[in-house]
């Protein structure tokens, strides 16, 4: 599975729509090279990023922090 | 072991199978496959794994050691694998060395152990590194695979615990990719610990009583650390409790099970009781039937013509007889008259015999008064007068030669006795004959009743697994399952509490926390927490969408693979269903209605898991991960019968990309071996037929015994 598949899988979650981060067109036409997506997504192409090089906890947690600097 | 010499087996894609009788070598093939990788073999005696220094020269062919006079013996197990992926071939070697020296053979006390490896350009180097070639072996079958994919028919069912439910769980995570979501929901869990901490922090900065505040943050960290140890506690005993309620529906079934098995028994004990009632009875009334020719004179059954036949002829003998006496009487009579006609002397007995005597003695007719010298005329007819020498008739006495009066009469009387009973003689020997033919109907329907018995008791015990005396130890179970049940249940109730409380007193401390604050904490951060927080639901609801997911795939896959093993058998098979308790998922295996079959029998099973692990092997097919290994089992279909063989190659040759499995079941059924090699459904590999080289008598003479291979495609 790569990461474009794990992140379409992520973003299938209803929560997303509920907690009211993505509207449902967003979700469908959103994609891993976008630049422009919502900071939670970008966080959580950290966290799968970290996921796929095997990084430690640490790691992952320190590069997502990282995430909310340039975004917020 | 048993093989000598040098002997080359090449496996191909598909199944590949080892056929063998008992004891011809079979297992010891699967132990030079785990030898090479493990410097173990499988000791079927103590049904564990032994080393080679415990194994020691046992590893070694007596054969060899028995031909060397002097010097070396050496066995040597090598194992070629060819990696696809990346064109690369590895040799796995195991040595172990023995030496023959003054007649006594020595062997080392442990195995060298080799490998090469061989690159896409043909470039071969030998490999010398341990930890490089750990790494090989690693690679050849990661250790958290090797229970799934290298076992023996007897461990199959260890694979997967149904008593545990985390046991299906845990192969699932193995074997499937589930653990990726796991990790990214443990990366959002660090990320929202490490951005609350953040908030926390900026939080205390803004506190009016910065000692207050630590104090209370302080305070929160404990009553969360203690709420972690009590719901882990708490998580632990809802497991425990839902597990022992689990067991107690399966016992209470099972009791039901057991009752109906002790209660067959019984009424078969009491079946056979009134069968061999009824059958001494019908064996005496057997007997009767010979007795009661004679005593009830069933013997003269169709004579009654022969009683009014004698009865004529008896008739007729009288009549004859009784007209001969009247002709006698007659011819007498007339007779008598004629005498009397030519009565020259007195009457019989005239005068008295006294006068008779004096006058024979005086020789002087007193009658005539003349007299009757001795000798003469008148002296022979007075001395007649007494001495009843009257002349005889010459019709004489006798009416016939044989007077058959009497004999006949008696035959008479005694045929009138015996006649009245012929009469209805038919009657009571049909009567006696249904009486016969009720008993023997009795006796066959006990036995029917009893056979039936005895068969849905079988069927019972087989699919149950439950004997009486086993019955005992379920009551004993039982009851210690409701105690597990009541202590777990008591337990979950005072941890709920406990965990009730302890957020009740963090919510309390948070809200005093927070009143300290003053002064706005950033947006961003309170954004940043948010997104902390809610990556975590995500990522949870995310894993467990994607978790119920495949176990819906798995449980389709795995009543896929079901359906094929058992296709060939007629025994009831139901439906595989993954029940979640908790988060774990156990299989059970339900009816039409979605209803629980209880108490399976181990062929049932078996089979259950070997379709669930090849449907987690299959569901993983698409990532061609699984296609690495190979499947190696030692007799798997020997505990589920002949009837499932031929599916489950079938299904094994479908799931794996390459498995190699002994049996001996192609060795018994030749017709079976035939199907195996020719059915189009199996993605057949090599097959090969192992023999020893002595005959069965000779087979214990282990120092001459060596195995031949034979290749049957």
């Amino acid at each position: 599975m790569n990461r474009e598949e794990l992140l379409k899988l992520y973003l299938n979650d209803p929560l997303f729509k509920e907690m009211g981060y993505l509207r449902e067109d967003e979700i469908e036409s959103l994609s891993w090279s976008d630049k422009n997506s919502p900071p939670i997504i970008e966080v959580l192409k950290s966290l799968i990023t970290s996921h796929l090089y095997h990084e430690n906890q640490a790691v992952a947690v320190r590069k997502a922090n990282k995430v909310f600097g340039g975004e917020l | 072991m048993c093989y000598y010499g040098e002997n080359e087996i090449e496996f191909e894609s598909g199944i590949n199978v080892l056929i063998g009788d008992n004891g011809y070598g079979k297992s010891k093939l699967f132990d030079a496959f785990y030898w090479v990788m493990y410097d173990q073999c499988y000791d079927t005696s103590i049904k564990k794994f032994r080393s080679t220094p415990e194994l020691n020269e046992s590893i070694i062919s007596d054969k060899a050691k028995n031909e060397t006079t002097e010097g070396k013996v050496e066995t040597i197990v090598s194992i070629q694998l060819y990696d696809e992926r990346n064109d690369e071939t590895y040799t796995l070697e195991r040595v172990l060395n023995g030496n023959v020296r003054d007649d006594k053979f020595l062997v080392a006390s442990n195995s060298i152990e080799r490998a090469t490896k061989k690159s896409a350009f043909n470039v071969t180097q030998v490999v010398d590194d341990p930890q490089e070639i750990e790494r090989i072996k690693k690679k050849v079958l990661p250790d958290n695979i090797k229970p799934y994919m290298w076992f023996q028919g007897e461990e199959i069912e260890n694979i997967i615990d149904f008593r545990e439910s985390a046991s299906l769980t845990q192969a699932i995570n193995i074997l499937s990719d589930i653990s990726k979501f796991d990790d990214i929901h443990s990366f959002s869990i660090g990320l929202s610990s490490f951005l609350q901490k953040e908030l926390k922090k900026k939080q205390n900065s803004l506190s009016k009583n910065k000692t207050e505040s630590s104090s209370l943050d302080a305070r929160i960290n404990q009553l969360s650390g203690q709420r972690y140890v009590f719901k882990e506690q708490l998580d632990k005993a809802e497991s425990n409790y839902e597990r022992a309620q689990s067991r107690i529906d399966d016992l209470v079934n099972s009791m039901r099970e057991a009752e109906k098995i002790k209660d067959l028994s019984y009424d078969i004990e009491g079946l056979k009781k009134d069968y061999n009632r009824i059958h001494e009875q019908s064996k005496s009334y057997q007997i009767g039937f010979h007795k009661m020719m004679f005593k009830d004179h069933w013997v003269t059954k169709g004579t009654k013509y022969l009683f009014e036949g004698f009865a004529k002829v008896y008739s007729k003998y009288e009549d004859d007889r009784l007209e001969r006496i009247s002709d006698l009487k007659a011819k007498k009579k007339a007779e008598s008259a004629i005498e009397q006609m030519l009565q020259s002397r007195l009457p019989i007995n005239v005068p008295e015999p006294i006068y008779v005597k004096k006058m024979l003695e005086t020789e002087h007719c007193l009658v005539c008064d003349r007299p009757a010298k001795k000798g003469s005329q008148e002296y022979e007819s007075i001395r007649r007068l007494i001495a009843d020498e009257m002349p005889k008739s010459k019709f004489g006495e006798k009416i016939s030669e044989h007077d058959f009066s009497q004999t006949m009469k008696s035959l008479y009387h005694s045929s009138l006795s015996i006649k009245d009973k012929t009469s209805d003689i038919d009657d009571r020997i049909n009567k006696y004959l249904e009486n016969t033919q009720k008993f023997s109907d009795e006796e066959e329907e006990l036995r029917f009743e009893i056979e039936n018995k005895e068969k849905e008791l079988n069927n019972l015990v087989l699919d149950t697994s439950i004997d009486i005396n086993t019955a005992k130890d379920l009551v004993n179970e039982l009851q210690a399952q409701r105690n597990y049940s009541d202590r777990f249940n008591a337990e979950v109730n005072s941890l709920t509490l406990k965990v009730g409380n302890l957020d009740s007193q963090i919510d309390k401390l948070e809200k005093e926390f927070n009143q300290l604050v003053v002064g706005d904490v950033s947006k961003e951060l309170l954004l940043k927490n948010q997104i902390g927080n809610d990556l975590v639901k995500i990522t949870k609801t995310t894993r467990d969408r994607v978790y119920k997911s495949l176990v819906e795939q798995l449980e389709n896959e795995a009543n896929q693979h079901y359906k094929n093993m058992t296709k060939d058998n007629k025994s009831a098979r139901g439906i595989i269903k993954f029940k979640e308790v908790k988060g774990n998922y156990t299989p059970i295996l339900v009816d039409d209605n979605n209803e629980k079959l209880l108490q399976l029998n181990t062929g049932n099973i078996i089979l259950i898991k070997l379709a669930t692990i090849m449907a987690i092997i299959s569901a993983r097919k698409s990532t061609n991960e699984t296609d690495l290994y190979t499947l190696i089992s030692d007799a798997p279909t020997s505990v589920f019968g002949e009837d499932y063989t031929l599916g489950f190659c079938k299904t094994i040759s479908q799931v794996y990309n390459q498995s190699i499995i002994m049996s001996k079941e192609f060795y018994k059924n030749q017709k079976l071996r035939e199907q195996l090699l020719q059915d189009p459904d199996i993605k057949l590999g090599k097959v090969y037929m192992i023999t020893p080289n002595l005959d069965e008598s000779n087979r214990t003479n282990r120092k001459q015994l060596s195995t031949n291979i034979k290749a049957l495609n």
